[in-house]
């Protein structure tokens, strides 16, 4: 069983100006159980919408979505968003944070921080949790975003271009972090994201998202060896982004 | 800090000083200007009696009833109107119209409708800050982050749990602006509605019996009283925002 199945998926929606856009039509993708897929793709391609869909904020007009083959309201998500300002709570501390989740299911409290106990020995916590949000650096946050997704045990993983908010050292950093984690913890994930390296670095296959309505066009193994200092080199990266930037080019969909 | 001496307290050393020295030059009859010594004089007087005091819990029982009253009533309304944006949209020309009548000019309607007593003054400033709390809740949520409350969503939070967990601290910073309004302006329907009709205690009645007596030091002395009253409430509001929404200044 594919842990992510998004069948035949269409969604259009009303523009200001009154034209209705298709955005998805009849779109699939399938992602296997512990396989991490990179989506790439310009601006307004949908990436954003498509994860909206998967985790069932926004319903799709046709098609249908399955997680291990259940509704997606019925399966735990950890949700990556890419502005992690906005979707952290910045009134409760970086532990309360990550155990909004279970709070909510009121899970007791013992049972809570022997759940945390359990993540931050898998995971290390390289700062102070009784912290706010606030008080960290931005990769720093989005970490304490992945790991309020973690908490619950969640049965996939949707990342929303995790690094965009934050500077060079700060990505690197936090990619790092995630590489780590979905070493570690293999559940199906979508990564999303505008700079090409991470995905290669992250996912298992990359998806180059592009058109109206958004098709996948490209499809690239990566089968990334972590090993190798100079593996991302290895993998032909920038030729690979030069001629995808050439196709968009050509095809209008990229400035 | 709450008060900074050359910031907060300097310049009305400096406007006393200014003060003593016009009335000292005899430049204005001190019937309009009392000099500071005086009116200090007939506060310690006031105070002494402890006229003063039966004055300021008449006009502070007033106007926290009211306060609290539309604060309990105005708050959830205006959260509830926020997140269900469609209902705001169809009753915010409605409040807006109700906010543009000068809170006091329904005193008269009060006065009918709950007689002389202190109902129809509670209700007075009820009225005038119960509009601004909703406005300003309601506010709060509509400009708060719609991720957060997807994020909620995706966690499996119940609507009830969003607004309770999420909405209402996102909508905090917007609340304590309601809040401070409301304040300032409940203090100013309290006051008013005191100085028209029978009130026989309270800071506006005391203006008014000064001003009937001739006795400009004692009005001078209940009008300070007043503006450190508002004064107070204000920065007790903003220390206790300060401590409440202590991520404003970051995020």
């Amino acid at each position: 069983m594919s842990g992510i199945d998004v069948r035949g998926v269409s969604r259009r929606v009303k523009l200001p100006d009154g034209r209705d856009e298709i955005i998805f039509e009849d779109f699939s993708l399938t992602v296997g159980d512990g396989e991490v897929v990179g989506i790439f793709g310009p601006n307004g391609c949908g990436k954003t919408t498509l994860l909206n869909i998967i985790s069932g904020i926004v319903k799709p007009d046709s098609g249908e979505v399955s997680i291990f083959g259940r509704k997606p309201s019925d399966k735990t998500i950890a949700y990556i968003f890419q502005d992690y300002q906005s979707s952290l709570f910045p009134w409760l501390s970086v532990r309360d944070n990550i155990l909004f989740p279970l709070s909510i299911k009121r899970v007791k409290k013992s049972e809570m921080e022997e759940k945390l106990r359990c993540l931050t020995d898998l995971i290390k916590m390289p700062f102070n949790l009784d912290k706010y949000p606030y008080q960290l650096c931005g990769g720093q946050q989005q970490y304490v975003s992945v790991m309020r997704g973690l908490i619950s045990d969640p049965a996939i993983m949707l990342a929303d271009e995790p690094f965009s908010g934050l500077d060079y050292t700060n990505s690197m950093w936090l990619m790092e972090k995630i590489s780590g984690i979905l070493r570690k913890i293999k559940i199906p994930t979508i990564i999303v994201a505008h700079d090409i390296e991470y995905l290669f670095y992250l996912a298992g296959r990359a998806c180059f998202l592009a058109g109206k309505p958004a098709k996948i066009i490209r499809e690239k193994h990566t089968n990334l060896d972590h090993s190798k200092e100079d593996s991302l080199d290895y993998l032909g990266l920038k030729e690979a982004e030069l001629e995808l930037r050439k196709y968009y080019a050509e095809k209008g969909v990229y400035s | 800090m709450v008060l900074n001496f050359k910031k907060n307290i300097a310049p009305f050393l400096g406007l006393i000083l200014l003060w003593q020295v016009i009335s000292m030059s005899g430049l204005v009859n001190p019937m309009f200007l009392s000099s500071p010594l005086e009116t200090a004089k007939e506060g310690a007087k006031l105070f002494s009696q402890g006229r003063i005091f039966i004055d300021l819990g008449y006009s502070l029982f007033r106007i926290l009833y009211g306060f609290i009253l539309a604060f309990l009533i105005g708050v959830p309304l205006g959260l509830i109107l926020g997140y269900y944006g469609r209902i705001y949209s169809y009753l915010e020309s409605l409040i807006d119209f109700f906010r543009s009548i000068p809170p006091i000019l329904i005193f008269p309607l009060a006065l009918l409708i709950f007689g002389i007593g202190e109902e129809s003054r509670i209700a007075v400033i009820f009225f005038g800050c119960v509009l601004i709390l909703i406005l300003n809740s309601s506010l709060g949520v509509v400009y708060s982050r719609k991720v957060r409350i997807n994020a909620a969503k995706i966690m499996g939070a119940k609507w009830y749990q969003i607004i309770s967990r999420v909405v209402i601290f996102d909508a905090l910073p917007q609340i304590f602006v309601g809040i401070r309004v409301a304040l300032s302006m409940g203090i100013i329907i309290g006051i008013v509605t005191e100085m028209l009709v029978g009130a026989k205690y309270g800071l506006g009645s005391r203006v008014v019996y000064a001003q009937t007596a001739y006795n400009t030091p004692e009005l001078y002395f209940t009008i300070i009283l007043v503006g450190l009253l508002g004064f107070a409430a204000n920065r007790i509001l903003i220390v206790f925002e300060n401590r409440v929404v202590h991520w404003k200044h970051a995020a």
